[in-house]
């Protein structure tokens, strides 16, 4: 039998009372990983590549270990030797480079972990499409993404998360911005099972940007366990963090949401909105949205919306002869829907759209 | 001198707790009162202001527990940082599962005077029903460059036109102070504000 050990992720920079627990989350890892199933395929305008997998050898080092994850260092455990590892790197802006990643757990009660790295050169584009987990799936599955995003680059990071109603999944992110380089990630959390996510951005470089846009649909006993954090360190960065969803049954959430402007970050300018619908009576949401400041010549800001559909929506939607529930749904449908504009990706947009209407038990309208 | 400082108190059907903290003076202070709103329909609010200067750390805020039904809750603060001071506002608002029909809503607005201080903020939300509404609301910022130079080309110093900036964003919880309390509040930004430039 594997020994279990708690390692504690997802922490807050600066922390509050304990008694609320939101400081940080326990979860359990064991020894050592399997690798995860993992595929990846680069495409551009002159066709199209399969990426190579590469084990993780023993006491490997890289220039990717000095990128800090949002779930935060002890998660490194999940990533044992033999884990698979897929790098990618940009290409130039006329190329329209895109990477297409899977990476599935098992059917049985495994740990499994894979990870990509992505290298974005000076000038090049980069867009990566992350399907995570699956429908049946159990156990563990810990997959990181780690970006070093150089001069003037731009990063696009789509993920659909998708665990199985007996899985856990770790998702951790890490990105490295030099000067005028962009990275935006638009997160969609479906599936059934639990998910533990963290962001975590350094915009190093002057004009660093950081966009984040995070939709959710939560059901049962679902949970999702969020962890972002912005540091603003070059002059003039900014960031935009969005995350919007809905809580139905006893579903839990956890946002943490961090904008940290770091001394000589001046002109620097940072915003976050939450906006969560309950609909379950026995839901719990947690928010701590953090505002640090070390510099006087900053801007930053932060609003959060939780509660019920209100009165005069459900009121207008009703005079239209849409009940209750329908209307209910039809909200939550849009906070999804919403981020699907920003998927360039047609398959992935209709893999979003199935997989929503599947979790609200609707059919898919026809266009 | 150290402000460490407990205050609780428990709110009964309709009754209503109301908080005017201002935190100006001591070196550390830790202050964050707490109200229990056990009875239906009980209300709090909360209404603080922070000046920290040179050398000092205020902690202050607000936590409030809606345990009852139709309960509500507003938290209105302003933090000001100046001279290597240090301000934290830190919050909890927590909406148990009986707390039907809730409203909560949470204002914090902090002013960074210079790059040698330090201004966080750390609300925290714990809601545990549908039947809630909660709204919070986060600023920080300095004092506009634009502003300065209106009301400097109104024939104001420049001295004055910051210490005018300032006494107008405290303004909103100032005057929810007694007016004995309100005129010390004004008299010493004015004199925190003076030989600020340069």
């Amino acid at each position: 039998m594997e020994q279990r050990k708690e390692i504690k992720i997802n922490s807050l920079p600066a922390k509050t009372w304990k008694w609320l627990r939101l400081n940080e989350t326990a979860v359990a890892v064991t020894e050592q990983s399997l690798p995860c199933s993992l595929s990846a395929e680069e495409k551009q305008a002159n066709g199209s590549a399969v990426l190579n997998i590469q084990a993780k050898k023993p006491g490997e080092k890289t220039a990717f270990d000095q990128v800090e994850t949002g779930a935060g260092r002890e998660a490194d455990l999940f990533f044992t030797e033999g884990t698979g590892a897929v790098s990618c790197s940009g290409g130039q802006k006329e190329e329209q480079k895109t990477v297409r990643l899977a990476a599935h757990g098992s059917k049985d009660d495994a740990q499994q972990a894979g990870e990509l790295l992505v290298e974005a050169k000076k000038n090049t584009e980069l867009t990566v499409i992350e399907q995570l987990a699956g429908e049946g799936e159990k156990g563990t599955l810990a997959f990181r993404t780690r970006i070093l995003a150089e001069e003037g680059s731009a990063v696009k990071l789509i993920q659909l998360c998708r665990p199985g109603c007996e899985q856990v999944l770790v998702n951790d992110i890490g990105g490295q911005l030099a000067k005028d380089a962009q990275l935006s990630v638009v997160q969609i959390f479906l599936g059934e099972g639990n998910t533990y996510s963290g962001i975590r951005s350094e915009l190093i470089g002057e004009n660093a940007h950081l966009d984040a846009k995070i939709g959710y649909l939560l059901k049962k006993k679902q949970m999702l366990d969020m962890n972002l954090i912005a540091n603003h360190i070059g002059k003039k960065t900014t960031c935009d963090i969005t995350a919007e969803g809905t809580m139905k049954d006893a579903a839990k959430k956890v946002f943490r949401g961090t904008i940290d402007f770091k001394k000589g970050a001046s002109g620097s300018k940072g915003a976050e909105t939450e906006e969560v619908l309950l609909l379950g009576d026995n839901v719990i949401n947690q928010t701590i949205p953090l505002i640090l400041c070390a510099e006087e010549d900053v801007e930053g800001s932060h609003g959060a919306t939780i509660g019920e559909l209100d009165e005069e929506t459900l009121f207008y939607l009703e005079t239209r002869g849409i009940d209750r529930e329908k209307a209910e749904n039809l909200m939550a449908r849009a906070s999804i829907e919403k981020l699907c504009h920003e998927i360039d990706d047609e398959e992935t947009r209709g893999l979003v759209l199935t997989e929503l209407a599947k979790q609200l038990s609707e059919e898919i309208e026809e266009d | 001198m150290y402000n460490l400082n407990t205050k609780r108190a428990q709110v009964e059907e309709g009754g209503k707790i109301e908080w005017v903290s201002g935190s100006f003076g001591s070196h550390v202070s830790y202050l964050y009162p707490m109200s229990i709103l056990r009875g239906k329909g009980s209300r709090m609010e909360f209404t603080g202001i922070t000046f920290a200067g040179k050398g000092q750390n205020l902690d202050t805020g607000a936590k409030v527990v809606h345990a009852a039904p139709d309960t509500s809750s507003y938290m209105n603060t302003r933090s000001i940082s100046k001279d290597g001071g240090v301000s934290t506002f830190r919050s909890s608002v927590v909406v148990t599962k009986e707390a039907k029909g809730t409203k909560a809503a949470v204002s914090c607005q902090s002013l960074m005077l210079d790059s040698i201080s330090r201004s966080d903020t750390i609300p925290a939300m714990d809601i545990r029903t549908k039947d809630a509404n909660v709204g919070h609301e986060a600023q920080i910022g300095s004092i506009s460059d634009e502003a300065v130079f209106y009301l400097m080309s109104r024939g104001m110093s420049e001295e004055d036109a910051r210490a005018c900036i300032v006494s107008g964003f405290a303004d909103n919880v100032s005057k929810e102070l007694p007016l004995e309390y309100a005129v010390e509040m004004n008299n010493l930004i004015r004199l925190e504000m003076k030989g600020s430039i340069g």
